[in-house]
């Protein structure tokens, strides 16, 4: 990465709650996220903490019990005449950030049966964002469709344009979504999970088709998923996160070779390898994500942390820098703190997970 | 000096700091036990209705007005079937409103009760033509219109829920069957069987309520059959089943238990369907025999000389009107309070 | 890269011809559905106590078996069925008996039919038009006075029976404010059925008002809304071209089980604004205890009952491309 890296998302302390009938639970708690052209950042984290609220704000999609508390979320793009430009995203109104989505910002969701209409042509729902966002029409828009659902690896292309979405397959209709989504070729590309619902199988080729179009088209990508396994095939930054904030972050060799929250180790060593000793236990993360009705104090993750420390009780962990790129929110990296050391089982599988990458690129 | 107590008092904190850089012993269980929330099905649910302004006052009003419809005419010095023509037509006449210009028995300054001979009877909704008091049989009426509709509603319900279970849990050629009787009299109007049942029959207290609840049911059983088939090949069914334990047991211990909350909300809004369909009856003439009163025969009764006397109708419409308003409110209310954001 | 396993169906082709053989089989099952409820109601009605000729007491028992044999009445209930039938295909229904002696029915309903059904056509569509558009502002203004307003003439139309409504608008609009007619006029048929109109459109209105509203509600948050949204479109074109679509799909289905409470409610409708229609040709027959009349007429509601079902079921095979292109259900 010796490239001039120019970033195109800047997100600063995002926090947003909800309103419920059992009160206010505050789902993303001073949230900072960095994105920086042609680059895939990913972030991981178990079911509830806060990953999808994160980024749909990027999108300006909320529901109407949401409140935002805080936050500010920079977009840096080419406007019209090709200068560059930077805005708030939170302060924009409907009316341009809706300018923005499609053509400079897009989505991809976690669900394919159920993210497209059912009621219209797959040519007429991947026509109607470039209808909306560029100048093609007739003949010239049917040869960008075709060359999008080319592009995203779909045969039998005139059949398909047809088609209503029920007659094509999950895996095929999450191509679909992301043909629409790269239709206006945007800078940024927000993938909530687009494998969690489709077949191991299918999932790897989408995931290939993803790395392919980021390095043909040079566009980013924020990726999403709770599995590790995904993050380590795409992800060139990596993002853990817990509770609504986000404990660890750096490059994927950074947070895989040389993680140092202990949560990320628990994520780490709780990933089932075939090349595992049988008579080792799995390992699992004792106790529940806490509830986010209550408010918390110190880490959040202190309860579950067999390394926890008196003071992840009492205060929360600033983030501590590890590298230029790497950083951690843990109060072991603190100079007061004792020595701890990694976990023997998951020392042995990074040293392990080391020599495979050496092997496989020698 | 200021510069040195902040330095000092930042020393302190960092010495007290220190102490904390341990590796945690204790077993924090509070933290733990906080992340459970005390929620409780029943209490969640009672919560939700009664959040749900309109359901609430709806079931106030029920619950008034089926006091009223107890207590009113054990009160009344009239009776429902006394007629008497000296006192036909008189105007609504309260006391105490009476002070106040309304309610008083007049009309363009004639006052009927004088006019009749009466002046000291009081008729709090007027008479009717044949001298009756309006008062008592509205609230004579609404007793019989209650108890029709939650006769035919209960035995409804009854039949209904046993039809649909059966033919829900048991499945195959019994429900394939069973369904297609159902189709077939679903697929005449309600309305057109209950008529001819009572031109068949006649019109009768008791055949009214035969005629209700013989097609009632089936709305009911198609609701409880869907449940049934929802539920028959959940897990918790299964294990039952590889248990041993008897088609009869599950479908009354597992499965049936899960269903009332969809059966009580039907039923709910079955009693305002079985009084309107009174009403109806009584208002094509098969209502209940005269003397007897029902708020469909009063609204019968009263209607042809609605342009003249008003009052005569007003009453009754009033009331049946409330009922059912009511009655669906409390259904709506309950049905979003088991069930919330069904989207 | 490879192809992945599609799974699609059949081309448009030959689900028109599915289409066609489901169409049929429709119209199979309502036909034999037809003929076992006329064997229903016809068996009711030869139970039906009480005699269908006026005056009975008066005439001595050889005259009653004259009578009967006249008419038929004295063969095996089964041979009157077959009878029944044969004649009802050939748009024979039999006569009156007693509210116009020997008029043949079929003349006696003919007219009445049109004036019934263009009045319950009216009052539905009036009804499904109003309440769609007052069930979408109700959607994209949820949570304000409108979404109020609009529910609480939702609960108001669907709990009140028809007849408040009729006696209401026919006592304050006609005959107070003297604005429309209280009694059906067939000079001016199209003023004096304002006001049936109105009271007997409000069920439907009120149903279709909330339907609708819970449906596109329900659209608005749904997937691929979301998806929708984030291509960046405007919102009139999200509304029109996705929610009201999906919207009205979902609507239609909803619209025929409405028709049989146009029906309920158009009886009691004809009686209060004295509509000379088939329903109050059905209270008189039934009040008079004239059997055939009372029997011609339910056949007829139920028909139109049966009919509306096709209708619903074709309808919604053609509109919902999920079913129309797998060939129906």
């Amino acid at each position: 990465m010796d490239h001039q890296r120019s970033r195109i998302v800047r997100m600063r302390n995002l926090r947003v709650s909800f309103k419920t009938a059992n009160g206010i639970v505050h789902a993303v708690r001073g949230v900072n996220l960095d994105v920086y052209r042609g680059e895939t950042v990913a972030i991981v984290g178990e079911s509830g903490s806060g990953k999808s609220v994160t980024v749909k704000q990027i999108m300006g999609i909320r529901s109407h019990n949401e409140i935002v508390e805080d936050g500010t979320i920079e977009f840096t793009y080419a406007d019209k005449e090709g200068q560059p430009k930077t805005v708030d995203l939170m302060k924009l109104n409907d009316r341009e950030l809706t300018e923005l989505k499609g053509s400079h910002i897009a989505m991809v969701f976690q669900d394919p049966l159920t993210s497209l209409d059912p009621t219209m042509t797959i040519e007429r729902q991947l026509a109607e964002s470039l209808m909306q966002h560029t100048v093609l029409r007739g003949d010239a828009l049917h040869a960008r469709c075709v060359e999008l659902l080319d592009m995203v690896g779909i045969t039998d292309i005139e059949a398909r344009l047809k088609s209503y979405p029920h007659q094509l397959s999950g895996g095929m209709r999450q191509r679909v979504v992301i043909a629409i989504a790269l239709s206006c070729n945007p800078d940024l590309l927000i993938c909530d999970e687009p494998t969690t619902a489709l077949d191991v199988t299918i999932q790897a080729r989408i995931l290939e088709l993803i790395l392919e179009i980021q390095k043909k088209l040079g566009i980013s990508v924020i990726f999403i998923t709770h599995n590790l396994g995904v993050v380590a095939k795409v992800a060139d930054f990596v993002n853990v996160m817990y509770a609504g904030k986000i404990v660890e972050a750096g490059t994927a060799e950074e947070v895989f070779f040389d993680p140092r929250h202990p949560y990320t180790w628990g994520l780490l060593s709780s990933m089932p390898s075939v090349n595992a000793d049988r008579s080792s236990c799995l390992y699992t993360i004792k106790g529940n994500p806490p509830n986010m009705l209550n408010e918390i104090t110190g880490d959040a993750f202190a309860p579950r942390n067999p390394y926890a420390l008196d003071i992840d009780f009492v205060k929360e962990p600033p983030a501590f820098p590890v590298s230029e790129t790497h950083w951690a929110s843990t109060w072991l990296l603190d100079p007061r703190a004792p020595h701890v050391e990694l976990p023997k089982q998951l020392h042995a599988r990074i040293e392990a997970m080391k020599e495979e990458g050496e092997e496989t690129e020698a | 000096m200021e510069a040195e107590t902040s330095a000092m008092a930042q020393g302190m904190r960092q010495d007290e700091d220190a102490k904390l850089f341990r590796l945690s012993t204790e077993r924090h269980e509070e933290a733990d036990s906080r992340e459970y929330a005390d929620y409780s099905y029943a209490r969640e649910t009672l919560g939700r209705f009664l959040a749900n302004k309109g359901a609430t006052i709806a079931v106030v009003i029920i619950f008034a007005i089926v006091v009223l419809a107890i207590v009113c005419p054990m009160l009344s010095p009239y009776t429902y079937y006394d007629v008497d023509s000296s006192q036909a037509n008189l105007l609504p006449r309260m006391p105490g409103l009476e002070q106040l210009g309304i309610f008083d028995g007049t009309r363009n300054g004639i006052d009927y009760y004088a006019a009749q001979g009466v002046p000291d009877a009081y008729h709090y909704f007027g008479t009717d033509s044949l001298g009756r008091d309006i008062w008592t049989r509205v609230w004579c009426g609404t007793r019989i219109s209650l108890a029709i509709a939650l006769v035919a509603v209960v035995v409804d319900v009854v039949i209904g829920v046993v039809y649909g279970l059966i033919s829900g849990y048991f499945g195959g050629k019994v429900d394939i069957v069973m369904q297609r009787i159902t189709e077939i009299l679903s697929s005449i109007p309600q309305l057109v069987i209950v008529t001819l049942m009572i031109v068949v029959l006649q019109p009768g207290l008791g055949n009214i309520v035969i005629a209700l609840f013989i097609t009632g049911w089936i709305d009911m059983s198609r609701i409880v059959r869907a449940q049934v088939l929802k539920m028959k090949n959940q897990e918790f069914v299964l294990a039952a089943r590889t248990l041993g334990v008897k088609p009869k047991d599950i479908i009354f211990k597992e499965i049936l238990p899960n269903t009332l909350a969809q059966i009580v909300v039907t039923f709910m809004f079955s009693i305002p369907n079985a009084i309107f369909l009174e009403a109806f009856l009584a208002f094509v003439g098969l209502g209940v025999p005269a003397p007897t009163a029902s708020l469909g025969t009063l609204i019968n009764d009263g209607y042809k000389a609605a342009t003249i006397f008003p009052y005569q109708v007003v009453a009754p419409v009033v009331v049946l009107a409330v009922l059912m308003l009511g009655f669906n409110l409390f259904g709506d209310g309950l049905r979003d309070a088991i069930d919330p954001e069904r989207s | 890269m490879a192809q992945e396993g599609a799974t699609v169906q059949r081309t448009p082709k030959r689900g028109r011809s599915e289409m066609g053989r489901y169409i049929a089989k429709r119209l199979l099952i309502a036909l034999a559905t037809l003929f076992v409820i006329l064997l229903v109601l016809f068996l009711l009605l030869t139970l039906m106590p009480g005699s269908p000729f006026n005056n009975e007491e008066k005439l001595s028992p050889d005259q009653i078996a004259a009578l009967k044999a006249h008419y038929g009445l004295d063969k095996p209930v089964v041979e009157r069925f077959f009878l029944y039938v044969w004649n009802m295909l050939h748009g024979d229904f039999g006569v009156s008996y007693s509210i116009q002696t020997n008029m043949p029915i079929s003349s006696m309903v003919g007219p009445r039919i049109w004036t019934s059904v263009s009045i319950g056509l009216e009052a539905g569509m009036l009804g499904a038009l109003v309440g769609v558009v007052l069930g979408i502002i109700a959607a994209l203004r949820q949570r304000t006075g409108w979404d109020t307003a609009a529910t609480i003439i939702a609960v108001l139309g669907v709990s009140l029976p028809s007849f408040v409504f009729a006696l209401a608008l026919s006592y304050f609009l006609g005959y107070k404010a003297k604005m429309f007619p209280i009694i059906f006029d067939t000079t001016h048929p199209f003023i004096s059925s304002v006001l049936p109109v109105i009271a007997l459109s409000m069920f439907t209105l009120a149903s279709v008002e909330r339907y609708t509203r819970s449906e596109m509600v329900s659209i608005m948050e749904s997937d691929f809304m979301m998806l929708a949204k984030s291509k960046g479109l405007p919102k009139a074109k999200l509304v029109i071209h996705h929610a009201l679509r999906n919207t009205l799909i979902s609507v239609i289905t909803v619209l025929v089980p409405l028709l049989v409470s146009l029906m309920t409610g158009s009886l009691v409708i004809e009686k209060i604004f004295s509509i000379p229609g088939l329903g109050s040709l059905y209270i008189t027959a039934i009040q008079s205890n004239d059997y055939n009349v009372v029997l011609a007429i339910s056949f007829i509601y139920s028909v139109m009952f049966i009919l509306a079902m096709l209708l619903m079921d074709v309808l919604y095979v053609v509109i919902d491309p999920r079913i129309r292109i797998a060939g129906g259900r």
